[in-house]
Parts: structure tokens; sequence; C-alpha cells
């Protein structure tokens, strides 16, 4: 019989996450969450030794996303963003087809070399000025939007360090940077190209073919300045934005190169954070302040606060449910492993949003006593879940919910009737070929 | 390979998202050893 304090527990849990989802008068999502966490931890759910276990679990991963959200800061106070809109018009010499590969190929180059929320914070406003630039209506936007944060937000699984339920989950299963590479790079790489070949196939008829561009002087007009006017133009420094991605992309590569070394992630994430400050200051005599004001530090409170609700589910034995329902499958080979991780991740995921499923998955792969090939195996079939499969509701992930927001605050109706009319047709086939790519791409080089 | 990969990846951005054909802040200033009044005077 289930006892009174785990029906409390699994109640403060359920309210916790239904206001971070529905955020009542916009309030920030980690107030309900930290309330939750706070009542769990006086109601002796989760003990204080745990509390330092979580917040030693928690904390590398939350700075090292910190650190790539300060990079991006420092970027769009250069105007680095509104250079590379600008640009994407240009180059999309009047074709809607073009605008629609060099949109995806950005969403999936800033999660790249960013981070997924980051990427949906920063692309979705260069989408919106684009798409508002070229007066298009909304069956032909849709595309551009809809495609772009699918694109964004699944491309954070081929590579760790592009999204903090990842980061989360790595060190809780004690696999390196280089190792989840080497195993995930590839089949979430074959899952998101399936994902972008079959957006494309589904929007093919609304993506404009001509995008009616007005030139000036033999020139396309820009997007930020008045054709009489190119004063901004003419302020662009290309040197500093070489400068800059030269930075970032060495901070990416540093992550890989330093981490076997015993160097934690986060300090090189900040380290690479603090040179490219310094730069701008240097260049353009701007102080640390902005970016210090700026960052979302909260995520610390927010990612703690959510490891703390599962701990207290952990606790109050959903882990031993889950072990005890699925243990045996998994254990049964790879192939077993792979799609029953993947499946249970993507379902929880779409019912309380991917960082609690994630977590959840990882601490009851990692007492399930698994072979550590097939715990490895479980773990990155979870990640999938938890960055593709999730992807089916826009309560999936935090950046879909950011998304949302970000078109409501620019009056761009999206309704999840709408969202869910196209990823019901996307997501479950490029999960089951990242599931299917992954078990094969194993039984190929283990 | 990952440090490969990021390079490729920066260059990629760089050349299709910041390398545009169009002036930049060295590109914009035109030097000339005629004043404006001067070329104008010349044209007419």
């Amino acid at each position: 019989m289930v006892d009174f304090s785990t029906i409390w527990m699994y109640l403060i849990f359920s309210l916790s996450i239904v206001i971070m989802l529905w955020r009542p008068k916009g309030i920030n999502e980690t107030i309900p969450v930290a309330i939750g966490a706070t009542m769990i931890v006086l109601l002796g759910y989760v003990s204080i030794e745990d509390l330092k276990n979580i917040l030693s679990i928690v904390s590398g991963p939350s700075l090292t996303i910190l650190s790539t959200i300060m990079m991006s800061i420092v970027l769009e106070s250069i105007g680095f963003f509104k250079w590379i809109a600008h640009n994407i018009i240009i180059k999309s010499k009047n074709s809607g087809i073009r605008l629609y590969l060099y949109t995806n190929l950005l969403c999936f180059l800033m999660t790249m070399l960013f981070n997924n929320d980051g990427s949906i914070l920063i692309t979705t406003p260069i989408i919106i000025h684009i798409i508002r630039f070229l007066s298009l209506k909304p069956h032909q936007y849709l595309p551009y939007l809809i495609s772009g944060v699918l694109v964004a937000t699944a491309s954070s699984a081929p590579i760790a360090v592009s999204n903090i339920s990842n980061l989360i989950a790595l060190k809780i299963v004690g696999l390196d940077l280089n190792s989840y590479v080497k195993i995930m790079f590839v089949p979430s790489m074959v899952g998101i190209f399936a994902m972008s070949l079959l957006l494309y196939w589904i929007f093919r008829n609304n993506i404009p073919k001509q995008l009616g561009l007005m030139t000036f002087n033999g020139r396309m007009s820009n997007i930020f300045t008045h054709p009489l006017n190119p004063s901004a133009e003419a302020e662009v420094d290309k040197n500093l934005f070489k400068i800059c991605i030269t930075v970032v992309v060495a901070t990416r590569g540093a992550f890989f190169v330093l981490s076997p070394f015993g160097i934690p992630l986060e300090f090189i994430g900040l380290f690479g954070a603090l040179v490219l400050m310094m730069i701008r200051w240097f260049k353009k005599r701007v102080g640390f302040q902005d970016v210090l004001k700026s960052t979302p530090w909260h995520i610390l409170i927010f990612a703690f606060s959510m490891y703390v609700l599962v701990y207290g589910l952990k606790n109050a034995g959903l882990n031993t449910l889950i072990i005890s329902t699925f243990k045996e499958n998994i254990q049964l080979d790879t192939f077993h492993a792979t799609m029953t991780m993947g499946l249970l991740t993507t379902v929880f995921s779409n019912i309380f949003n991917n960082l609690p499923a994630v977590m959840i998955g990882t601490l009851a792969i990692t007492e399930m006593d698994l072979d550590t090939a097939v715990m490895q195996v479980a773990y990155l079939a979870n990640i999938i879940g938890s960055d593709i499969g999730s992807l089916l509701t826009p309560i999936g992930t935090l950046a879909t919910l950011i998304w949302m927001f970000i078109l409501k605050k620019y009056h761009i109706k999206v309704t999840w009737g709408k969202y869910i009319s196209i990823t019901i047709l996307v997501v479950p086939v490029a999960l089951m070929v990242s599931l299917f790519s992954l078990y094969l791409w194993i039984l190929l080089i283990l | 390979m990952m440090l490969l990969y990021f390079s490729i990846a920066g260059f990629l951005f760089y050349k299709v998202f910041l390398n545009s054909p169009s002036p930049t802040k060295e590109e914009a200033v035109v030097e000339t050893k005629q004043s404006t009044f001067e070329q104008s005077k010349a044209a007419v």
C-alpha cells in the first residue's frame, strides 16, 4: 500500500512542475521548483548529505552552460547576431528555400557552438526579424519557426556540452566527454538529418519560392538600417567578429582537449567567457557589468532544485518502481536497453519536461546493476529520448517553452495543436531513426 | 578530432553568416585626394 508521505512527495513534485510549465503571471520558472525543493527538504525526503551530493553534481554543468550564455551576451552586445540576420537575407538571394536552409544551418551551428536554450533565445528573434522584414504570411513563416526550434533543440544531442541535462546525466553515469561524442555523434546526426529532411518534405509547399526583396542601388536593403542611411552597416567590425568566433571555437575545442587532463569543464567555459569579455573591453572599452547583470544566474538554483525534487521522488520509491518494471527488459541486450530507455524518457519528458525526466532515467539506470556497456548505452538512449523524443510537445524541453514564450512576446500565434500536428509526423520518426542508429553504431564500434 | 570538427564548424559559421560582401568599417572609408566639392566641380 502506498503510504501518506509518498502521496505528499508526488503531490509536491506534480504541483511544482505544473506551476513551472504554466508560469502564472510570468513568474520565473525557478520559483515554483525552488519552493517545491525547500518543502521536500523540510519534510525530510532529502537529507543534508544528499544536498551536498546534489550540489557537487549540478554546480559544474550549470556553470558550464552559464559560461556559454555569457559568451552569447558579449556577442549580442557587439552586434554579432544582427549582422548574421542581415547576412542571411543577403545570401538567400531572394530564394525562400535558400533562406530555409540558412536558418536551419544557423540553428544547428548555434546549438553546436553555444547551447540549446541560448540558441533558441538568439535564433528565434533573428528568424522573427527576418519573417517580419519579408512580410511573410503565417503559413509561409511557420516552416522557418518550427523547423528552427526543432533543429536547434535536437542539435544538443551530438555533443554533451550543448545541453545542461546531458551534462548532469553525464556526471551521474561517470562517462567522459570524448567517449560520449564517440558513441553519440553519428547516431544523433543521422536522426537530425532525418528530421530536417522530413521537415522540408512537410513544408515544401509552404516555403515561398521568391522572397520579393527590395533592392536599392543594386544592393539588397538592410533589415536593420534604412537603405538611405547605412551607417549601422558601416560600423560592423568584421575583425572583432573573427576574433570572437575563434575564441568560441577554441573554448569548445578545449572542452574536449583539456577535460581528459582533469580540468573541470566549468573552468574552461568561464575562462573562455572571460577572454571574450577582455577582448570586448580592449576593443570597445566596455566593462563586464552588463554581462554579469544579464546572465541568468538563477539557472544554478533551478537545476539544483529540480534535482532535489527528483531525488525526493527517488527516495519515495519511484526508482524502485521503474527498476522493477523495466530492469528485466533492459538487461536482455543493447537493443532492448536502447529502445526501452529511449521510449521511456520520451514519455516522461513529454509529461513533465526533459530535465527531471533525464535525471530520473539516469538515476534508475545507475541502480539497475547493469553491465557497464549496457548501462552506458541505456544512458545514451535516455539522452536521445530527452533531446529528440521530448520535442513531441512544447512542455518537453525548456527550450521549446522559451520558444513559445518568445513567439507570444512578438504576438505570433502558434497553438499547441499546430505545433503537435507537425511534431507528431516528425519526432517519432527522428527518434526511432536515432535509437536504431545508436544500436547499429554500437554494434559497429564496440 | 573534436578540435578539427569545431574548427570546421567555426569556419563554416564565419563564411556563411559573418563574411559578407557588404562594406566594413575599413572598406566604407574611400580615400581620395580630392575633396567632395572638388569632385563635384570636376564632374560639372
